[in-house]
């Protein structure tokens, strides 16, 4: 199947294949490189689950998605696919999330020994006892890394206090205690659960020729066994409506004091897309307390913030997350300013419009980058479970009576509070 | 693609035409020689001039001006490079062909604002963005402390050489800062439009006929200078390594180990030093990846680079303070290894690849390219072709007489208190 991507100049070429593994190709001319994507819907939210020849659910250790991750990479050969995709001038890496792991490369030359190494390597790794127990080492280095971050901190903070139980509410690289408890065993259990050719699918943008990409991937899989396909059983988690809790303050070193405000939003009772949804809540944040509002340079003239926020979205199946993080002295002050400020819940169409316009250029920009129209495919799956082709007109659809309709519907009552202080000790 | 170099009054037009982006970039920069008792105004004066103008009078006027003009990415900045200061005005937006014929011209009129019309009232910058600045810039320089890799970089310029270039804080000093009044920054204001050289590059489907529009809108009265020599070759040596380690209230501790290149030729600073730090600390596939990492665990990232302008090679790894001695034994192994010449043709040959394979995805990124020729302008460096030619040429030969200039100057350890064991949340 084909489809042109509206205003880019481009087409997006799908395919899938008879064990519902899928393709999906945008090939570009213009430029040199060509940058892949094999993407594996399991990330750190997917910790409970009936694993694959079993009938009951269990559950692993925090963090074992993004463990598997880094172990996915050894090969029994021993051969190195870092090594394989340096010596090809080509860059290969790997990340995960609470909805997916991803591992990619990108160059411009032996694009089709690129693309079967990391089907390979992907599809068949090798865990031993003792390079399981190195890797324990360097992620809790990794971890350690991150621990320093207050930003980083702050925002893992916020989201376990936000949900009760949904597993997003732990931190996609699990505790120093959680990661050593990961055994070989568990990774084999986890990896023949979730990477089924099903349940991945792969993207390919950049200067390739669409029919050449199923060709290599047919052939490639034609000679790989894989298992009868299983459905995936998950854990389902029923979430309250409020946090699970209301307020934290944490000690750290740092200079100027943090703050987040993060807000619970059920969306599984309005009748709206969920485009439509996220886009009309996050843009509601952003014209009433963004860098264009009112608010923010009143807030900066009293001299309760000197920076613009950070306004984040994060989703589950029935919430929006927003989360607003703010450098301030003034907390009290500040967190009674943006409840305020958003008590009345309507855009002005004026401010829509001329979001509409910035929003319109970020996707006419992305197309100059094999990176961000590959990543914008694959968070478009991941989202919506479907590849726009049209942002085009999906945003030029967007309006004020609709997004003023759909804000009068949720509510703005769940919140959590978390600060950063100075660790005086 | 064409470059072409125009000469005119007042300013330098470097023209680079293309029809392969949507996106239209323009870098506009004011360039004069370092100086210690400066940096701290010129950093002020460019987070300033774009916070507010004339007719743009609060950063949310410039916000609304930028988003009216589709989404324009506009910034500022100002580094340090080498013996000489460049101040810098950035602006990114879409082609007239997404967005309306008279783009350009409106774009340019945003830049005669910016640069040509600052919010200065009776002789004095206006007080509120003044103000904001100030505390802005207060906040910066205090949390560099709560940033571990940035502290401890400063502090390892610091420790090599105090009394030199390198060790100037580019981000500014706290008590210059509290010299700085409404009135003396416009007169720094108005001797920077004086005696600044200025350059002016531009990339994307555009031909010649920008300079008329420039012309009419910009009314530079700088003046023409020859280019001068941005490299600093007067780091100084140390007979014996200074170590130096210090307390932090970090989780992690960071090691720096930095090496000083004497006397490098033209051809190896810029060729021969990016084999060099490629085979030795590049990436996954490295001497200092596979040795202090991979078979010793003792961190999660480690790598190597050049700072070609002081003549540097950095080494700096995030470990557990503990296992400091243990990574410094291994990585003055992997130097030592280089030296003697323990590496192979396919290692030469693999970061050969990885150059040429970047260098032609420089072709795909317009940041990037038009930074190959900011950077030819400045550093005397080659263009594309040219490198593609250059680098064939090195060999071990040449990197062996290379590695007999790396000599350690300074071992610098940020000491963190890591602890095992303690919940990551």
């Amino acid at each position: 199947m084909e489809r042109n991507l509206n205003k880019l100049d481009l087409t997006l070429y799908e395919e899938t294949l008879d064990h519902g593994f899928h393709v999906y190709v945008v090939p570009n001319k213009k430029v040199n490189n060509i940058y892949a994507t094999l993407t594996i819907r399991y990330g750190s939210n997917h910790d409970c689950f009936i694993p694959y020849k079993e009938k009951e659910k269990v559950s692993f250790p925090h963090g074992i998605a993004h463990f598997l991750e880094h172990k996915v990479f050894e090969q029994e050969s021993g051969e190195d696919p870092f090594s394989f995709f340096e010596s090809r001038g080509a860059n290969c890496n790997a990340n995960t999330s609470n909805q997916k792991t991803t591992y990619l490369f990108s160059g411009m030359h032996s694009f089709e020994d690129n693309l079967n190494m990391l089907l390979d390597f992907v599809e068949e790794p090798y865990f031993t006892e003792e390079n399981v127990e190195k890797e324990k080492g360097i992620i809790i280095e990794e971890l350690n890394m991150y621990k320093d971050n207050p930003i980083q901190r702050l925002y893992e903070t916020s989201i376990y206090n936000t949900f009760h139980s949904h597993p997003c509410r732990y931190s996609v690289g699990g505790t120093v205690e959680s990661v050593k408890k990961i055994t070989k065993e568990m990774l084999y259990t986890c990896y023949h659960t979730f990477y089924q050719p099903s349940n991945m699918f792969l993207i390919v943008t950049g200067n390739v020729d669409a029919k050449e990409v199923f060709e290599i991937v047919k052939e490639n899989h034609a000679k790989k066994k894989f298992p009868k396909q299983k459905k995936i059983k998950l854990e389902t988690y029923q979430e309250p409506d409020s946090v699970f809790k209301k307020r934290e303050k944490i000690k750290m070193n740092v200079v100027l004091p943090k703050v987040s405000l993060t807000f619970k939003i059920r969306i599984s009772h309005i009748k709206a897309s969920l485009f439509e949804l996220r886009n009309y809540i996050y843009y509601f944040f952003e014209t009433k307390l963004g860098s264009t509002s009112l608010f923010l340079e009143t807030l900066k003239n009293k001299g309760i913030l000197n920076y613009d926020l950070g306004i984040q979205m994060v989703q589950t199946e029935d919430f929006l997350v927003i989360m607003i993080l703010a450098e301030t002295k003034k907390t009290e002050e500040f967190i009674s300013s943006v409840l305020e400020e958003i008590k009345e819940k309507t855009i002005l169409k004026e401010e829509l419009e001329r979001k509409k316009k910035a929003m319109i250029s970020s996707y006419i920009h992305m197309s100059d980058s094999v990176f961000a129209l590959n990543q914008k495919i694959m968070n478009n799956l991941i989202t919506y479970k479907e590849v726009y082709d049209d942002d085009f007109s999906m945003i030029k659809k967007l309006n004020v009576k609709d997004a003023n309709e759909i804000l009068k519907q949720i509510s703005f009552e769940n919140y959590s509070i978390v600060t950063v202080e100075k660790d005086e000790k | 693609m064409k470059y072409k170099k125009y000469h005119y009054d007042h300013f330098q037009l470097h023209l680079v035409s293309t029809k392969k982006f949507k996106t239209i970039l323009v870098k506009i920069n004011f360039k004069r020689p370092l100086r210690k008792e400066e940096i701290t105004k010129r950093n002020f004066l460019s987070d300033l001039m774009i916070r507010s103008t004339k007719k743009y009078n609060s950063e949310r006027f410039m916000a609304i001006a930028t988003e009216n003009l589709y989404g324009m990415n506009f910034n500022s900045y100002s580094v340090t490079s080498g013996n000489y200061s460049l101040l810098s005005f950035n602006a990114m937006f879409l082609d007239k062909k997404y967005t309306e014929d008279s783009i350009v011209e409106e774009v340019f009129d945003f830049f005669h604002e910016v640069l040509f019309a600052p919010n200065i009232q009776n002789g004095k910058f206006e007080n509120k963005a003044f103000s904001l600045t100030k505390k802005c810039m207060r906040d910066e320089l205090v949390s560099i402390k709560e940033n571990p890799s940035r502290l401890s970089n400063s502090h390892l310029y610091d420790a090599i050489d105090p009394d030199s270039i390198l060790a100037y804080h580019s981000e500014g000093y706290l008590e210059d800062l509290t010299k700085i009044t409404r009135e003396n920054l416009v007169s720094y204001y108005e001797d920077v439009l004086k005696n600044d050289v200025v350059d002016i590059f531009i990339i994307g489907d555009v031909d010649e006929s920008i300079a008329d529009i420039i012309l009419e809108k910009l009314p530079f009265q700088n003046p023409k200078k020859e280019n001068g020599n941005h490299y600093v070759t007067d780091i100084r040596e140390r007979k014996e390594v200074q170590i130096l380690k210090e307390k932090s209230k970090f989780t992690q501790s960071r090691l720096s180990l930095a090496y000083n290149i004497k006397e490098m030729t033209p051809f190896e600073r810029n060729y021969v030093s990016y084999i060099y730090s490629s085979i030795l600390g590049g990436g996954a596939d490295s001497k200092l990846f596979r040795t202090v990492r991979e078979k010793n665990s003792l961190c999660y990232s480690i790598g190597s680079s050049v700072n070609r302008i002081f003549e540097l090679l950095l080494i700096r790894l995030g470990l557990d303070g503990k296992k400091q001695e243990k990574a410094v034994t291994l990585i003055k192994q992997c130097v030592e290894d280089m030296e003697k010449g323990k590496f192979t043709e396919e290692e030469i040959e693999k970061a050969k690849i990885i150059y040429e394979s970047s260098l032609k995805e420089v072709y795909d990124n317009p940041f990037n390219l038009l930074n190959i020729y900011v950077s030819k302008e400045y550093l005397q460096t080659d263009d594309i072709e040219k490198r593609l030619e250059e680098i064939k040429k090195v060999g071990k030969k040449e990197l062996l007489t290379f590695a007999k200039k790396v000599k350690l100057n300074t071992i610098y350890l940020l000491e963190g208190k890591e602890k095992h064991g303690k919940k990551l949340k």
